[in-house]
């Protein structure tokens, strides 16, 4: 019986997002006929162009992620003690506030350093929005990781570089893998970010967002948005696999 | 050739405001199978970790087999450490972790496959089977093992052992006692072992320090520490103890119980009188010290008989041959000899 509390849920996701997505598939191939046309039309290098922008912006945001959030990840778990839960509210603490006003926020910020409508503009809006999304899972398997396991380490004789390549490291790996994937795929499809701090910076999301909205060309958009989808699961399904099982 | 593997000299340690240990003098023969003793915040992790470099002293000094190492860090002191809660790495199987402190120091494939044999055959755990298999596809007793070997392959010049039996049930407790000593005995190395439980330190240890509120009270063999403590709190963590309070008069004690004989008396007016339960014998009347007593419970030991006997306001307990026929409320002589009290200051 009690698997019947997940029905809710499921008759969620089918309302807002299986039958949505049924209805862009269909959209995808020229509903209410049937053509490829529009795949045709956005295989082209534009697309191309504009999903390599979106690769290089998610990747870049993803590794600046990583690299300012494991310091902060590892003081809380291992170092700071009584802090630990005032620190882990910190980071918590901005989501508190909308999505849409802290990028508002930070256009207030750039706009004195001349850095608006840029591509460091848009970094840094991305890394701002998503670094709590890398920090709080690295923090989750860097707190499995005991005090013990490290001095154990040094004690054998691995220095603290030694000890972090060969214990620290390998043990946060499910939490990397994770932060990776929850900072990733949304960064690979954000358009918000772009639109209002990139100006001309085009990614994916902001040319779906163009076809739908300002060019009302549904079909061309659902096309893009199945193609995006394809590649997003396709690499992630292939991660996945490649680095066994993920804890978020 | 030296002759303490471990040498601590005044050695002191605070954490912010709490002073964890004062003054710690301890030499730790080579070979040597060492006991810290204490309960639990007296300090006795501390002077482990003092030991390993994974704390440094705020005053004193450290020597391992002769050298200084007071401000060496831990991985350069090559001394062995069985933690607590173990601390295995979990990502790496039993083959691996043994043979981390050998990878670390670059040692040749060869050799690495040679020493964690070895040490897997010292902790009883057959490489074959063992090697391969993931932390958590072990017992909590091979755990332990694995434990360990990890920490003996580096042939340390010292093995330390933090409460290593705490998480152990009862049987399986005495059981890695006896392996300890054993293991002990095969590689000869010094071993420093950290426990709150007196039965562990005195079965298994040459000599033991005695700690409390991060102070020695006594350093000695099992025997020394239990048949003559030198500080009321020995006497009292160590075993059973009954204290009788009493004063000093022209030379002889006066107490509760009536007059006392004991051999030796210190300068105090006020003392404790301590005596050990089965010190207490029954039904002798040549003994120094003889009283008349009421039996206020008796319980049944299997081999004994462990009897609570009160001689006016003093309840004294005494264990006995459980071959006495004794029943509670019943009026019986008992005494002790005068050699077998001891005397603290109250």
């Amino acid at each position: 019986m009690r698997h019947f509390l997940a029905l809710p849920f499921l008759v969620y996701l089918l309302i807002f997002f299986y039958i949505p997505f049924l209805i862009v598939l269909l959209y995808s191939f020229g509903f209410p006929s049937f053509t490829l046309k529009y795949y045709s039309e956005i295989l082209d290098h534009l697309t191309l162009k504009v999903f390599i922008n979106s690769l290089i912006l998610a990747s870049i945001t993803t590794a600046l992620c990583l690299f300012l959030a494991y310091p902060v990840s590892y003081y809380i778990a291992l170092k700071a003690g009584k802090w630990k839960n005032f620190l882990l509210i910190l980071v918590i603490l901005p989501f508190w506030i909308s999505f849409l006003l802290r990028t508002y926020a930070i256009m207030t910020l750039l706009t004195p350093l001349g850095l608006m409508f840029t591509f460091p503009a848009v970094v840094i809006g991305m890394v701002y929005d998503y670094l709590p999304f890398m920090i709080l899972p690295l923090y989750a398997s860097l707190e499995r990781l005991s005090r013990s396991q490290i001095d154990a380490s040094y004690v054998l004789g691995a220095k603290p570089y030694e000890t972090f390549m060969r214990v620290t490291l390998p043990l946060s790996k499910p939490g990397i893998i994770a932060g990776i994937i929850l900072v990733f795929i949304p960064a690979l499809g954000e358009f918000v970010v772009p639109a209002m701090l990139g100006g001309t910076y085009a990614t994916i999301g902001t040319i779906t967002w163009d076809l739908f909205l300002r060019y009302h060309n549904w079909w061309k958009g659902s096309a893009l948005s199945v193609v995006y989808m394809a590649i997003v699961l396709f690499a992630i399904t292939v991660y996945i696999k490649r680095s066994g099982r993920i804890e978020l | 050739m030296v002759e303490f593997a471990v040498e601590l000299d005044g050695v002191c340690k605070s954490y912010s405001n709490f002073e964890a240990v004062r003054d710690i003098n301890l030499k730790i023969r080579k070979g040597e199978f060492f006991s810290i003793l204490g309960p639990s915040g007296s300090g006795k992790t501390t002077i482990l970790r003092l030991i390993a470099g994974l704390l440094f002293p705020d005053r004193g000094s450290i020597r391992l087999m002769g050298e200084e190492v007071t401000s060496v860090p831990p991985y350069k002191r090559n001394v062995g450490m069985v933690f607590q809660e173990l601390a295995l790495f979990p990502h790496l199987n039993v083959f691996e972790n043994v043979a981390y402190g050998l990878r670390v120091r670059k040692t040749p494939e060869g050799e690495i496959k040679k020493k964690v044999k070895e040490c897997l055959e010292i902790v009883n755990l057959d490489p074959e089977t063992f090697g391969k298999r993931k932390i958590n596809q072990l017992s909590g007793g091979q755990q332990q093992r694995v434990a360990i070997a990890r920490a003996l392959a580096i042939e340390p010049s010292v093995l330390l052992l933090d409460e290593p039996l705490g998480s152990l049930d009862m049987k399986l407790r005495h059981h890695m006692m006896s392996e300890l000593k054993r293991i002990q005995k095969v590689v000869k190395t010094t071993f420093v072992y950290v426990t709150h439980d007196q039965s562990e330190a005195l079965v298994m240890s040459d000599r033991i320090a005695v700690i409390n509120a991060g102070r020695i009270e006594q350093v000695g063999t099992p025997a020394e520490i239990y048949e003559t403590p030198a500080t009321k709190f020995v006497a009292e963590f160590i075993g059973e103890m009954n204290f009788i309070p009493a004063e000093v008069h022209n030379g002889g004690l006066i107490s509760e119980i009536g007059m006392m004989k004991v051999s030796k008396i210190n300068g105090a007016k006020r003392v404790l009188v301590a005596i050990r339960p089965e010190k207490i014998k029954l039904g002798c009347p040549e003994l120094d010290n003889v009283y008349s007593a009421v039996v206020e419970e008796v319980a049944y030991l299997g081999g004994f008989l462990s009897l609570k006997a009160r001689i006016n306001g003093i309840c004294l307990k005494c264990l006995t041959s459980s071959d006495l026929r004794i029943e509670e409320n019943q009026r019986i002589e008992l005494g002790w000899r005068a050699d077998d009290a001891i005397v603290f200051e109250a």
